[in-house]
């Protein structure tokens, strides 16, 4: 592995006929760390992801490994591994697909089984894909990028279709590519299906680049706020108000703009307002990212609901077998063997549990 | 090309499509070189019975390879379809993504295609051989016939026959990379090979114009390069002219190359979406 790869793309440009898909698009992956590449779909990920692999020709601009594009490269499962559509022959066996490409590739066919298992898929190498789920898809998408041992990784939407504890193995699949140095890039359009696994993000609407940054930068993005709720909402209104705060009606209270709960709680306690709720908004990023992608505010409806669902829930990643996952599809077959997917340890970034659901 | 030849040929043997076609394509070739040579056998024997009013005895000469071309003249449908479908598969399981991966060259892997089929397409002529020369053989021994085995002719109209099978394998290689779609790459070559052709080939042969036009279609040209065929017997007043072997072996040569080349121009460039 040559590790220390970064990922230029420079004023990409993508028409397809008259419709543009990408248009003028620059930003740069670093190596050894995560970088999340958001957007609603349709915002022109895949197709990026796709000129990216040259497999389909940017209108305009480049996008290149470390300056060569992929297929100048010299060895290029070795440089790149890339998971795009989990899409495969459905009467060749998880093994021989491997193998074809290790074939092709110039990669030792020892490295088949080597992989299979880092995936978990051993137990099923020699099963038709036919018969497998979109999650056993993209494990094998994923033991496809492993093959060459790779300085880069280049993964869309890999979490799509796993169940909770792909899910989880996952994130920690990603952290550790980074660990080693490696350049990993991911695309999703859930930011809360990444939050806990990226470093960066990239995020794109409609062709065009949002922002670019930290993940922490995102969640700077938008003030804290809190949310303050009474039987007597009217009283409440009154309350804030005197108290010169901020604040719009949402389902659950009122948000108000004022991040410290104290203050809210004391201008209640000042207007004579009994409270059922009083808490700080803890995540920004959602509706930061919502708001980058709307190009506006969404209704306040939005991230307020997804505040609340996350309330009960236990963490996702800490592997509760209540666990909610939007993504999550019942596996038809026997469980994935999991001797070789090391406990998740909890995130320690995480405070706050995706609610996948919540956006509708 | 090594590297992207072998991937090929794990592809072909990596699905089960390749002994299904393998073994439709013997028992076909079986059957009829068997049946026709039972059946001429036994015309040979009773030939009032079997040309009614005529009493001229059928020649037996030239039965035996007009039989075994069976193989390559009936058979060459089934490489046409296994070099298609190595094309047409990768479109429509969209496992380009995947083989462009691998080998970002594209002019490199679909000339593994075209020489890994010209060699699939070679076996399938020598199986298709063995079953024509197997079953027909059997069936004119049965009758006294002279099974021409152990003439050098023989031989090389049977080795003729297996390069024609070769080349057919690459035809679907170019037509595949014209026509992308399965369902029409396949509905293509059924109809061409089943109808088309043949009428054309029919119709052409009333008329000296036309029969030096219809000697360029590809069956025909085919049967040219093998040098017997059940459709050069059945032409109508024998004014189907034929091309020299090597002339038809160059043709079908040429249409596979032609296509390919287009194919690799044009859909074989386009985005992998």
């Amino acid at each position: 592995m040559n590790s220390g790869i970064p990922i230029e793309i420079t004023g990409l440009s993508k028409h397809f006929g008259s419709v543009t898909a990408v248009e003028d698009l620059s930003f740069t992956v670093q190596p050894g760390r995560v970088t999340g590449f958001l957007g609603p779909n349709g915002a022109g990920k895949t197709t990026t992801l796709r000129v990216l692999l040259g497999l389909v020709k940017a209108s305009s601009g480049t996008a290149t490994f470390g300056g060569t594009p992929y297929h100048a490269l010299k060895r290029p499962l070795e440089t790149v591994g890339a998971a795009l559509d989990a899409s495969f022959h459905p009467g060749r066996t998880a093994r021989n697909h491997l193998k074809v490409t290790a074939t092709a590739a110039g990669i030792p066919s020892s490295r088949v089984p080597v992989v299979l298992e880092q995936v978990g898929l051993s137990e099923f190498a020699d099963r038709r894909v036919g018969g497998y789920s979109l999650g056993m898809r993209q494990r094998l998408a994923l033991a496809f990028t492993l093959l060459g041992d790779p300085a880069v990784f280049v993964l869309d939407e890999p979490i799509n279709g796993l169940d909770p504890e792909g899910i989880k193995w996952i994130r920690l699949f990603l952290q550790r590519l980074a660990q080693d140095g490696r350049t990993v890039l991911v695309s999703s359009h859930l930011l809360s299906e990444v939050q806990q696994s990226v470093d960066d993000v990239v995020i794109i609407t409609r062709g065009r680049l949002a922002k670019t940054g930290t993940l922490s930068s995102l969640e700077l993005e938008s003030a804290p706020r809190t949310i303050a709720d009474s039987p007597d909402r009217a009283k409440l209104a009154v309350a804030l108000s005197q108290a010169g705060l901020e604040y719009t009606e949402g389902r659950n209270g009122f948000i108000v703009a004022e991040p410290d709960p104290g203050l809210v709680g004391h201008a209640a306690f000042v207007g004579g307002v009994e409270l059922k709720a009083l808490h700080r908004l803890k995540s920004g990023l959602e509706e930061s990212f919502l708001a980058l992608v709307n190009g506006e505010g969404e209704p306040i409806e939005l991230h307020e609901t997804a505040d609340a669902a996350a309330e009960p829930g236990a963490t996702a990643g800490a592997g509760s077998p209540a666990e909610p996952a939007s993504a999550a599809e019942p596996e038809s077959s026997a469980p994935v063997d999991s001797t070789d997917i090391p406990d998740a340890p909890p995130p320690p970034d995480a405070p706050d549990a995706p609610a996948d659901e919540a956006k509708g | 090309m090594i590297r992207a030849l072998g991937s090929e040929f794990q592809k072909i043997f990596t699905t089960r499509m390749w002994w299904l076609l393998t073994l439709l394509l013997v028992l076909y070739v079986a059957f009829l070189a068997g049946g026709f040579g039972a059946f001429l056998g036994w015309a040979s024997e009773n030939p009032s019975a079997a040309a009614g009013a005529s009493t001229t005895p059928l020649p037996t000469d030239g039965l035996a390879p007009l039989i075994y071309s069976f193989a390559s003249s009936i058979g060459y449908v089934f490489p046409v379809l296994a070099g298609a479908l190595a094309v047409t598969t990768e479109f429509r399981h969209k496992t380009l993504t995947p083989t462009f991966l691998a080998e970002p060259h594209r002019a490199v892997v679909l000339g593994a295609k075209f020489v890994s089929q010209l060699l699939f397409g070679a076996a399938l002529g020598v199986v298709a051989f063995a079953a024509a020369v197997g079953a027909g053989a059997g069936a004119l021994a049965g009758f006294g016939i002279d099974t021409a085995l152990d003439s050098s002719d023989t031989w090389a109209l049977i080795g003729r026959g297996v390069l024609a099978m070769a080349l057919w394998g690459t035809i679907g290689v170019g037509l595949g990379s014209l026509v992308p779609n399965q369902v029409a790459a396949i509905v293509i070559v059924i109809a061409f090979t089943q109808f088309v052709e043949p009428i054309l080939r029919l119709g052409a042969s009333f008329n000296e114009v036309t029969a030096n036009i219809g000697q360029f279609l590809p069956g025909a040209a085919s049967d040219a390069l093998v040098g017997a065929s059940f459709y050069s017997v059945a032409a109508v007043g024998g004014a189907a002219t034929m091309l020299e072997w090597w002339q038809g072996g160059l043709v079908l040569l040429g249409i596979a190359v032609v296509t390919t080349l287009i194919g690799g121009a044009t859909t074989w460039r386009r985005d992998v979406s």
